[in-house]
C-alpha cells in the first residue's frame, strides 16, 4: 500500500474496520462480533492500518489515530453516498435532484440502509402499508405534503387528536385545496393544540416528505416533476435526523397558518 | 460485468480524473484528451464506463457530469483534499495535537488546501517566520488568537497599529498577564490605538498561534507531547482562510472583550 486512497477503497475490511472504528475504540472480541468475522482474518488488515499510521492499539483497544480519525470521517460521507447510488442506480439516475437544496443531496448518503417502495398498480392509491403500520408507532410526525392525498389530512387530525405532535408543511396550491373543499378536516386542525400548519412561500415544489422519531418516508419527483409512486423508506437514525433538517429547512421558508 | 461506484471511482485514476476535470464544466474530447495528457484509446474505454454507470452524460460533442456524478465528485473532493494535506506531510500531521479543535473544523482540516509547512533553521529559531512576517506587514486587516507569547509579537503588533492596521487580538488569560508584565510599555501603546480590538479568552487552549488575514493564513500548532516545535503552517486558499476564520469565530464566542480603564484613564 502506498496511498491514503488505496489504504481505504483497495479492501473491504480495512474500510469497514475504519468505519466500525469511529464509533469508537473497540477490543479484538469486538471488533470480531460486529464485523461477524475471525480475528485471524482481521491480523492482516490490522497490520496495515497500523503500517499506515491510521490505527492505534491503546489499554487492550484499537482505535483510530488522529489522522485516523480525520480520513475516516471524509470517507465514510463518500462511502455511504455511493452505497445509496449503486442500489437502484436507475432511480437516482432519473429523480429531480434540483428540487433538494444542494446541501442536502450532498448528504444523501445518511438515508442509510433505505429501501424503495413500489405500490403494485391496484394499489397505487393506498398509503403504503410499511408506513402505515410505522405511524402509528411514532411520537412525532412532521411532514411535507407537496402533492394532495385525501387520506393525509383525516389521517393526521386523528394523529393529532390522540395527542402525537404533528408539523405538516404545504404548498400554496394543496392548502387552497384544502380552504376549499376540506374545511371540515381543517376545522379539526385548527381546535388542536399540537397540530401545526404551514405553507411554503416558495415557488418550487419541495419533495414529499413524512419524518417521525421512527421512519423516514421520501417521495422525489422525476425528471418530469410528476410523483411516479415510488418512495423510499428507512429506519436509519441518520435518515431521521436528514428528514428533520430538510423539513426545519423548508419550515424557515414558510408562513404558519395554523 | 456490474462496477460498484468504489470500484469505478476508486479503481482508475483515470476515470476520477475525468470526473474532477468536468466538475470545472462540460469538455469535449479533445479537451479531456489534452488536459490529462491521454490518448483517445487510453480514455474512451474509461468515458464508456462512466456513461454506463451514468456519472456522465453526452451532450452532443461534450460530456458533462450527471446530477448523481455531481453529487459523488461533490461528495469526494473533501476526501481528496483531506488526504493530499496529510500525504504531503504525513510525519507533521501524525505528532500534531489537533483534539482541541471544534469537531466540525477538525474534520474539515483539508480546508487547509496548498499549504506550506515553514520549518526555520536552528539559527533562527527566535525570529518569528520571514513567511509570516514579510506577509503579516502586507496585510490591512489581522485577527490573531495567541496562548503563547513570542518575544517579538509585541514589536510587531506595534507595527501593525501603528502602520493603522484593523488587529483583533484574541489571547488565553495566561498570554495577556504576560505581555502586560513583561511588555508593558509596547502593550499600553498597541491598546490605545483605535485599530486595536482585544479579547479575552477564558479556556486554556493548547494552540499556540493562528493569524488570519484578508489573503493568508498562519497556523501553529503543538506537537503530540504537547511542546512547540516550531513547524508552522501557511496558506494562500480561500478556504483555509474561512476555515480560519471560522476558528477564530469559534474562540471569539468563548472570549470578553476588553476595555482598558488605565489607557482611558491616563487619556483623560
Amino acid at each position: 500500500m502506498e496511498t491514503l486512497a488505496e489504504t481505504i477503497w483497495f479492501s473491504e475490511k480495512r474500510k469497514e474496520l475504519m468505519f466500525l472504528l469511529l464509533e469508537g475504540a473497540k477490543t479484538s472480541e469486538e471488533i470480531e462480533t460486529k464485523m461477524g468475522v475471525s480475528w485471524r482474518s482481521m491480523m492482516l488488515p490490522v497490520k496495515e492500518l497500523k503500517e499506515m499510521d491510521l490505527l492505534v492499539f491503546e489499554d487492550t483497544k484499537y482505535k483510530l489515530s488522529t489522522i485516523g480519525r480525520l480520513v475516516t470521517e471524509n470517507a465514510k460521507p463518500v462511502s455511504d453516498i455511493m452505497n445509496i447510488l449503486d442500489k437502484n442506480t436507475d432511480y437516482w439516475a432519473s429523480r429531480d435532484l434540483q428540487a433538494i437544496p444542494r446541501k442536502f443531496c450532498r448528504r444523501l448518503g445518511e438515508l442509510g440502509d433505505f429501501s424503495l417502495i413500489e405500490p403494485e398498480l391496484k394499489d397505487m392509491f393506498e398509503l403504503p402499508e410499511s408506513y402505515v403500520a410505522s405511524i402509528s408507532r411514532s411520537s412525532h410526525i412532521m411532514s411535507v405534503l407537496s402533492f394532495f392525498h385525501p387520506s393525509y389530512l383525516s389521517m393526521f387530525s386523528d394523529m393529532a387528536s390522540k395527542g402525537i405532535e404533528i408539523s405538516v408543511l404545504l404548498t400554496e396550491s394543496v392548502w387552497q385545496r384544502i380552504k376549499e373543499d376540506f374545511q371540515e378536516q381543517k376545522g379539526r386542525l385548527e381546535n388542536i393544540d399540537n397540530a401545526h400548519v404551514f405553507v411554503y412561500q416558495h415557488g418550487s415544489i419541495p419533495p414529499g416528505i413524512v419524518v417521525t422519531d421512527v421512519f423516514l418516508l421520501l417521495s422525489i419527483f422525476n425528471k418530469q416533476g410528476r410523483y411516479d409512486h415510488r418512495d423510499i423508506l428507512s429506519f436509519d437514525e441518520s435518515a431521521l435526523q436528514w428528514g428533520k433538517d430538510l423539513f426545519l429547512h423548508y419550515v424557515e421558508g414558510s408562513m404558519k397558518v395554523i | 460485468m456490474r462496477y460498484s461506484l468504489i470500484n469505478i471511482v476508486w479503481y482508475s485514476e483515470k476515470r476520477k480524473n475525468i470526473l474532477l476535470l468536468l466538475k470545472e464544466g462540460p469538455r469535449d474530447i479533445d479537451r479531456i484528451k489534452t488536459s490529462l495528457n491521454e490518448t483517445s484509446r487510453s480514455i474512451m474505454p474509461q468515458i464508456k464506463k462512466l456513461l454506463q454507470k451514468k456519472l456522465i452524460v453526452q451532450n452532443g460533442e461534450d460530456y458533462c457530469l450527471s446530477e448523481i456524478g455531481e453529487l459523488i465528485v461533490e461528495n469526494i473532493e473533501p476526501l481528496l483534499d483531506t488526504m493530499r494535506v496529510i500525504e504531503e506531510n504525513k510525519d507533521f500531521w501524525i505528532t500534531r495535537d489537533l483534539d482541541f479543535l471544534p469537531q466540525h473544523l477538525f474534520s474539515r482540516l483539508g480546508e487547509l488546501g496548498h499549504y506550506l509547512l515553514v520549518e526555520p533553521d536552528l539559527n533562527r529559531m527566535f525570529e518569528l517566520p520571514r513567511e509570516f512576517k514579510d506577509n503579516i506587514l502586507k496585510s490591512k486587516k489581522v485577527s490573531c488568537f495567541i496562548s503563547y507569547v513570542h518575544p517579538q509579537a509585541p514589536s510587531l503588533y506595534l507595527e501593525l497599529a501603528d502602520k493603522g492596521v484593523s488587529l483583533s487580538l484574541f489571547m488565553t488569560n495566561v498570554a495577556f498577564l504576560k505581555l502586560k508584565s513583561e511588555y508593558p510599555k509596547e502593550m499600553k501603546q498597541i491598546l490605545s490605538s483605535s485599530d486595536v480590538e482585544l479579547f479575552l479568552c477564558n479556556e486554556n487552549v493548547p494552540l499556540p498561534s493562528l493569524a488570519v488575514t484578508g489573503w493568508f493564513t498562519y497556523l501553529c500548532f503543538l506537537n503530540v507531547e504537547g511542546r512547540y516545535d516550531h513547524r508552522d503552517i501557511i496558506s494562500f486558499d480561500e478556504s483555509a482562510l474561512l476555515w480560519a476564520t471560522e476558528l477564530i469565530e469559534h474562540y471569539r464566542s468563548k472570549s470578553e472583550r476588553i476595555y482598558f480603564p488605565y489607557v482611558k484613564a491616563e487619556r483623560t
